[in-house]
């Protein structure tokens, strides 16, 4: 602080305290306070504020940047398991170097001390004395990628990290028998996918899971992994009290299997993803009357009629994610005003949304699907934030009365519709964050001068955070030093002659600018900037 | 209406409404806890409040006297930054040493909401420069050793976010 007197008194306040009367408050809009230069009050700015700070830069590749500026504001990142908790740290082995074993000489170079997330990709584990213990502790996630594992080295890994709260073992390789003593009491979430086991009895493998996740709530087992129908019964059975989210392999549920569902008394899901809805009404409604708590909700559909039903019998339902495999009427819709995310599939049927409305609409992804109308449903979504076209044929001409005032993310890939449309659809969404376009058969120039044009906010050509567009499309958070020109020419392809190219420039003024170029292999094309 | 007196570093004396002063935690807990009794006529110091800085979070508070208790936030998940209300934004278009001293003067008078439009302000600032540009912008000295920035950037290769 500065010494008393070094600034302007206020208009109204007086040192004297007799005469000290009630000091009129009136705003001053856009008029910076003046006062004496003060020293420069960044240094003097405690770490929690710093810390404060940087809890709202959510984006993680901004928030590693952070970590460059100086060593302060690097140890306050490093000093919060907050921010440290966005970032998920992978330790990578690497065969060709010999270094994809981890055993008793394995030091894991660049682990930073307050990691609670951590993945081991392509290494053969086999021990983690030593160092595991420090990092365990901490942990609230891990996954194991690509990884050879005997049960008994990963339960001595898991009883070293009592906080975990979430295991994901993808395409992992799993051998031995091992019978765990120990439990895991605050495990929420288990993943496993693409596994294999070589002992094969999988019910060895998911009692043990069984007995050290007591509170599992969410339970996620995908292709590879493949026990029988009644071990995964059982192990649901012996979850039911906490389990929450149910994904499993589209086998599991046949009719048979909800039957199985419907009888375990205190099975509570929040989400359940189906292969087919069973073929009898009265069993859907069975088992929809014993799961009211049902909010998100994965399905292959032939039936109208089962949606319209689950619209009435799950009032709470805010996700509903569809593959549709026939003609399918849109007007179940009504009876779902609480739907937040809406995903269609369509499996290049014609779907009308004529008369349709979700006024609750958040996200909303339409894939491989022909429609004249969609535009026009999603004008009566008025809340809705995310929104993605992939190979959708649209119905034209389209005119959109009303802006998408909340659209902050729009994701357009592999459209077929004419510049007029395009031009239409980026007009009405004033306040996107991030714009993913690609496989845009049509576009020209002039569509994208019009976007340059209209967009005032350098984050609009942030394409990160998206689905990839290529295998090649690196899942890395990009440092500072990396080549975004490179990245973007990768992820966003034009096949009629154009290019996006993402740089980040300073402009004369210091000031960042995000320009957005335009390249043809056409010598003279269009160019255009916007800061 | 019941009014209390604030006395700033600069021994400039504020009389405000309670209500209005009470949006300060530190206040309200002097007020509530500590037993100070604003009806003597004694000014409570605010050793760390400069006079024109306190004037601007008084114009704050008794714009936001009536807004109700924000709900209880997720420390872990990623905030927003694209939600101040146009009446913040307007009144958060200051110099940025203003901004800073405003920011340090909500952090000690403990007012969570006017941090928490601060740090969305400061937070926008950051967002899409590269280090070197947030340096000038906030007058920052590199002080890492020769190398040690290369380190990290290796190092910030091996994280990534799973959303």
């Amino acid at each position: 602080m500065s010494t008393p007197g070094s600034r302007k008194r206020p208009k109204g306040a007086t040192n004297d305290d007799a005469a000290a009367a009630t000091f009129t408050i009136r705003h001053q809009p856009n008029r910076a306070v003046k006062r004496p230069r003060l020293p420069d009050p960044v240094p003097r700015f405690p770490p929690e504020i710093w810390e404060y700070i940087f809890r709202y830069v959510s984006e993680p590749r901004h928030l590693l940047r952070l970590r460059l500026v100086c060593q302060c504001w690097r140890d306050v990142i490093a000093g919060s398991p907050t921010l440290m908790g966005r970032f998920n740290v992978r330790l990578v082995g690497d065969k060709r170097t010999n270094r994809d074993r981890i055993d008793g000489a394995f030091v894991p170079v660049g682990l930073p001390p307050l990691v609670v997330k951590v993945t081991l990709r392509k290494y053969s584990i086999l021990t983690v004395d030593g160092w595991w213990a420090d990092v365990g502790l901490k942990l609230r996630e891990l996954r194991l990628e690509s990884c050879k594992v005997a049960l008994g080295v990963l339960y001595g890994m898991l009883r070293a990290a009592p906080n975990l709260k979430v295991l994901v073992l993808d395409s992992v390789r799993l051998s031995g028998m091992d019978e765990p003593d120990f439990q895991l009491g605050r495990m929420e979430s288990l993943t496993v996918c693409h596994a294999s086991y070589e002992g094969k009895v999988w019910r060895d493998c998911l009692a043990g899971f069984e007995r050290v996740f007591p509170r599992l709530e969410e339970l996620t087992l995908n292709t590879g992994f493949d026990p029988a129908q009644t071990d995964i019964l059982h192990a649901i059975r012996t979850l039911q009290a906490t389990l929450k989210h149910l994904d499993l392999p589209r086998k599991f549920s046949g009719a048979a299997f909800l039957a199985e569902l419907c009888g375990m008394q205190q099975l509570r899901l929040k989400s359940i993803t189906l292969e087919n809805f069973p073929a009898e009404v009265d069993q859907w409604t069975r088992f929809c009357r014993m799961q009211p708590q049902l909010e998100m909700l994965t399905v292959t559909v032939n039936n109208s009629q089962l949606l319209t039903a689950t619209g009435q019998l799950l009032p709470r339902l805010k996700s509903l994610s569809l593959t549709v495999i026939g003609p399918l009427d849109t007007s179940f819709l009504a009876t779902m005003p609480a739907l937040e995310s809406l995903a269609i599939d369509g499996q290049y049927q014609n779907l009308s949304f004529h008369g349709q409305s979700c006024p609750n609409l958040l996200h909303f992804t339409l894939s491989d699907v022909q429609t004249r109308d969609v535009l026009h449903f999603l004008q009566r979504s008025p809340k809705l934030e995310r929104l993605a076209l992939d190979d959708c044929q649209l119905g034209f001409p389209v005119s959109i009365a009303t802006p998408f005032t909340n659209l902050r993310h729009l994701t357009l890939n592999g459209i077929q519709c004419p510049n007029a449309v395009m031009c239409n659809i980026l007009r009405n969404c004033s306040r996107l964050e991030q714009l993913h376009l690609a496989w845009l058969k049509y576009l020209d120039d002039g569509v994208l001068l019009l976007k340059v044009g209209q967009y005032p906010s350098p984050s609009c050509t942030d394409s990160y955070g998206t689905p990839p567009v290529t295998s090649e499309y690196p899942r890395t958070v990009p440092d500072e030093g990396f080549d975004a020109r490179q990245q973007c020419n990768t992820m966003v392809t034009f096949p009629a002659s154009i290019r996006i190219v993402l740089e980040e420039l300073a402009d004369d003024s210091g000031r960042v600018v995000d320009v957005f170029r335009l390249e043809s292999k056409v010598p003279g094309s269009a160019s255009g900037t916007w800061s | 209406m019941s009014t209390i007196k604030l006395e700033t570093s600069d021994g400039v004396k504020f009389t405000v409404k309670t209500q209005v002063a009470k949006c300060s935690g530190t206040i309200r807990t002097m007020l509530e806890d500590i037993g100070i009794n604003p009806q003597d006529g004694e000014a409570i110091p605010l050793s760390n409040v400069h006079s024109t800085i306190l004037q601007k979070i008084l114009v704050w508070a008794e714009h936001h006297v009536d807004d109700p208790e924000p709900p209880r936030d997720d420390a872990d998940a990623a905030k927003r930054t694209d939600d101040i209300c146009s009446w913040d934004e307007d009144f958060l278009k200051v110099d940025q040493r203003t901004l800073f001293d405003v920011m340090l003067a909500a952090n000690y008078l403990d007012m969570k909401q006017l941090i928490a439009v601060c740090c969305k302000t400061v937070a926008n600032m950051i967002k899409g420069k590269t280090a070197d540009q947030i340096r000038k912008t906030f007058n920052i000295e590199n002080d890492f050793p020769p190398g040690d920035e290369d380190k990290i950037r290796l190092r910030n290769q091996f994280c990534e976010e799973r959303r």
